[in-house]
């Protein structure tokens, strides 16, 4: 069963344009399949619902080409991937070199590096309080029960959508307040190397305010700082993520008044 | 140690491949990027003439950067040398890598003979901002304006690029034309080139 499934998902990655030719593609692969359980079944659509976002190409098949009565795998959060695959996309050294612009431009009129990772992480801020919107809508997730999961959430579906690369979450402290994202791979720093005179400055900074930003918004307090960077001789990106508090959610009404 | 698998580490940046340029990231993460950028710069200046000035500054950098990537990965380190080879270079190929696709058309100017325009419709800067009305003419595209002046300064083709908005008719929002005007010598150059081999 396992494989049928497997080719099932191959067959329909290749992520058809048209929709009709999809459906047709789906219910001709479905059909090739003999003897799916109901359970199988599940196993397919939740598959095809979290892996590859196709649950909506399913719920608008006509009912005969479903092939028998199923059950339906609840719509569950999407992830990176699916989002990634959907969103619009431009390419990656045009996002490089304008970052490099920006950060180039903030070197000449600040002067001090200090400034320079100050301003950087105001711009990530700015732009992490308004991208967290955009995340909640495209992406499903539901509240996280812990801050554990939140830094998942982070890393695998945060940083896939939005950059296109994934990063990993280890060096937990005891209490699970505390711990690092890592990424594997950053778009900001191709063809960069920082000269002598820039040696404080943290390149990367707007990544560290991005996250404080949407934290903060969904009531985080967190300090965001870089343990690694390769630009300065590490072999790694690195960044601490340190929960300070939480804010209890208020409402700007009292009801009544 | 956390072992990190694709992130290696070179003494220098000239020893790392050249990636093949297929790396994406999402558009909204640009647009975040770029408007991050136009707002901190409208903080530096006092007026919009200079607004515009310093996102072509920005641009340029860019522009400069684009000219010696492509000429390294996709010409085998040639570049253009004619003068329709190098617009036709910046309208198809430049346009390509970074906007994925050729700009909608590339004119030359009828009332005079040293300007060219390349035009487009929606560019991709542009696509999630409206200019407030006491801003008058201001048009971000004054940094793929900038990114244009950058490619051709650093190709010996130096010349003045603007940014504006020319309305359709038809459609509510303007398109956006990108104004080039070469320099003297550009142009005397090539007339001298014409005059050797005529």
């Amino acid at each position: 069963m396992v494989p049928k499934i497997d080719k099932l998902v191959n067959v329909l990655s290749t992520a058809d344009k048209d929709v009709a030719n999809f459906q047709v593609k789906l219910y001709d692969e479905m059909t090739t399949i003999e003897g799916l359980t109901e359970d199988g079944m599940y196993d397919a659509t939740t598959m095809m619902a979290t892996k590859l976002d196709l649950i909506r190409e399913f719920f608008t098949m006509p009912n005969h080409h479903r092939k028998r009565d199923l059950i339906m795998a609840p719509v569950g959060p999407r992830s990176g991937d699916a989002i990634f695959a959907n969103v619009e996309r431009v390419n990656a050294e045009l996002f490089t070199l304008t970052y490099g612009a920006t950060v180039r431009q903030l070197l000449t009129d600040l002067e001090e590096v200090e400034e320079v990772n100050k301003q950087l992480d105001q711009m990530g801020y700015n732009i992490g309080i308004r991208l967290i919107d955009e995340f909640l809508a495209k992406s499903n997730v539901t509240r996280c029960v812990d801050f554990r999961e939140t830094a998942e959430v982070i890393a695998k579906v945060g940083f896939k959508m939005f950059l296109g690369v994934t990063a990993t979450v280890s060096n937990w402290d005891a209490d699970g307040t505390c711990c690092s994202i890592i990424l594997e791979d950053n778009p900001l720093v191709d063809f960069v190397e920082l000269p002598d005179t820039c040696r404080g400055l943290y390149y990367c900074n707007i990544l560290s305010g991005v996250i404080r930003g949407a934290l903060e918004m969904v009531s985080m307090k967190t300090e965001v700082t870089w343990i690694r960077d390769v630009l300065r001789g590490d072999d790694a990106y690195e960044l601490q993520v340190k929960l300070l508090k939480q804010v209890p959610e208020e409402y700007p009404y009292k009801d009544d008044e | 140690m956390i072992g990190v698998g694709k992130i290696k580490q070179y003494s220098n940046v000239l020893d790392k491949p050249l990636s093949k340029g297929k790396q994406e990231v999402s558009l909204s993460a640009f647009a975040f990027l770029f408007s991050e950028l136009v707002q901190y710069n409208q903080t530096q200046v006092d007026n919009i003439a200079e607004l515009e000035r310093r996102l072509e500054d920005a641009g340029y950098a860019v522009g400069a950067r684009v000219l010696e990537l492509l000429c390294h990965r996709d010409k085998g380190n040639r570049r253009e040398t004619r003068l329709l080879g190098i617009l036709s270079f910046v309208h198809s190929t430049v346009w390509k890598v970074l906007f994925g696709k050729v700009a909608d058309s590339l004119e030359k100017g009828t009332e005079h003979e040293d300007e060219y325009m390349i035009s487009e419709k929606e560019l991709l800067v542009n696509r999630f901002i409206s200019i407030p009305k006491d801003m008058g003419t201001f048009n971000c595209g004054a940094f793929v304006a900038g990114i244009v002046r950058g490619v051709l300064d650093s190709a010996g083709f130096p010349a003045v690029v603007t940014a504006h908005f020319v309305p359709v008719e038809g459609q509510q929002r303007p398109r956006t034309t990108i104004l080039i005007k070469f320099a003297e010598e550009v142009l005397a150059s090539f007339s001298l080139i014409m005059t050797l081999f005529l």
